[in-house]
């Protein structure tokens, strides 16, 4: 039998990651379907686990020094019904998967899941959105963009917990001054993972753009942030956008690199993604005419 | 702490559960309490066949570890049913023809009782939305949707 234990503080928890390296299970959406067995037999964890969601210091959302704070533990139901949280995050966790995983899964678990299809991850790149991981010698700050290095992997040191996801409440502030396209591309509505998820903003100011923000899921090995095209767009008269945008295109089609999988194929992640990018760039320059 | 035993409720009853902490519930549901309502379609939380209510919300048992429901409440398909929510919605159901196998039917009953505690006069939209976990190979939905719709007229103040 695995060793399994069920911490009733935060400190607790970060003593069983220091001594034993516990895997933390929060609403075990992602864990007990991995290590799925035999029916009827336990889930193979391998290691030793600890249940992380009865920790109630973990489930709040309070703002702090600029950024809005969503603790670890808190499942995805309850940061969708907080009303501060930003548009694109909300649309974005609305999507995933159906109810009841929503009543069990949490934002931290999304993240530290790391998948290339992640829904929760595009918004949280343009937001530019951190991580506060704790330990027993403190706590550090790190970007999403750092924080997930690879299909499945992140930068959680094994005696790290995701305390909380922290999101600038600058953008959240202006958010809804500006144009927002998040789509999630998949077989159906409810539960399917994505072929590929799009979350983009911009806002125009004086008949330019003034700042945009562009990131797809699930078209290469972690969700991208096309900040070389952003900054080629940015301050760009919304009469050039179109032509402007031919020549970016081409040059951060690169970026886009897909694989084939049981989901989708390449070839199809790539003309959508690009096609949901022309159609964006086209909703950004006809705001002009509004 | 480590291996303590899990105490928690199913329908009401206080159970105590001395066992791997890694099991799912479904599987302790089914097999050790013999209650069959629960169904494994998926067993990954895609399906929805196993659906139960946890603390109230809407959950799929397939995913959850039984060292995680310290504390908690279970209600089952075999709790519900017995009360006048339940019977209302499994008579909607039976009368709206929105069961041919029965195999979805537990955890639909289940989803239909989350979502009219959320929102007793759900309209179609929130209806699909309320029941997206949950697979049905026979009906095609309409019938279903029909059948919570009319739950939520006959059992009007129920909610």
């Amino acid at each position: 039998m695995v060793d399994f234990y069920y911490p009733e503080s935060v400190d607790e928890a970060l003593v069983l990651r220091a001594e034993h390296h516990a895997i933390p299970l929060a609403g075990g959406t992602d864990l007990m379907v991995r290590y799925e067995n035999w029916s009827s037999l336990p889930a193979n964890i391998p290691g030793s686990v600890m249940s992380v969601q009865q920790l109630k210091d973990l489930h709040y959302i309070r703002e702090e020094e600029g950024y809005l704070c969503i603790g670890g533990a808190l499942p995805l139901n309850s940061v969708i019904e907080d009303e501060r949280i930003p548009r694109c995050l909300a649309l974005a966790l609305d999507e995933i998967a159906a109810p009841s995983l929503r009543n069990l899964a949490t934002l931290a678990g999304n993240i530290q899941n790391a998948s290339p299809a992640a829904d929760s991850i595009p918004p949280l790149l343009i937001m530019d959105a951190e991580v506060n991981l704790i330990s027993q010698n403190g706590s550090r700050i790190v970007s999403i963009r750092d924080f997930i290095t690879g299909p499945g992997k992140t930068d959680l040191k094994d005696n790290e917990l995701i305390e909380s996801v922290r999101i600038p409440l600058d953008f959240i502030k202006k958010e809804k001054q500006g144009i927002l396209s998040y789509r999630k591309v998949g077989t159906r509505k409810a539960n399917a993972l994505s072929k590929l998820s799009v979350c983009f903003w911009a806002e125009c100011e004086d008949g330019r753009l003034k700042d945009i923000r562009m990131a797809l899921g699930a078209v290469a090995a972690t969700v991208v942030r096309l900040k070389d095209a952003e900054d080629k767009l940015k301050g760009v008269s919304l009469d050039e956008l179109g032509s402007v945008w031919k020549d970016v295109r081409l040059e951060f089609e690169k970026a886009v690199r897909p694989i084939d999988d049981q989901r989708s194929t390449a070839f199809y992640r790539k003309r959508t993604a690009l096609k949901l990018l022309d159609a964006f760039i086209q909703q950004a320059s006809d705001s002009s005419v509004s | 702490m480590k291996d303590n035993k899990i105490e928690f409720t199913v329908n009401g009853e206080n159970k105590i559960y001395d066992g791997d902490p890694l099991r799912r519930l479904l599987d302790v549901l089914r097999e050790d309490y013999e209650m069959p309502g629960a169904k494994e379609g998926c067993g990954e939380g895609e399906c929805g066949a196993c659906s139960i209510l946890l603390d109230g919300k809407l959950v799929n048992s397939c995913v959850v570890a039984m060292g995680t429901i310290q504390g908690k409440e279970v209600m089952t398909i075999e709790g519900l049913k017995e009360n006048e929510r339940g019977k209302c919605i499994v008579e909607a159901f039976a009368d709206a023809g929105a069961v041919q196998c029965g195999f979805c039917t537990p955890g639909m009953v289940m989803a239909s009782e989350a979502l009219l505690r959320q929102n007793p006069k759900p309209d179609e939209q929130a209806i699909r939305k309320g029941i997206s976990g949950n697979l049905c190979r026979c009906t095609g939905y309409d019938q279903i949707v029909d059948a919570v719709k009319m739950a939520s007229e006959r059992g009007d103040g129920l909610w």
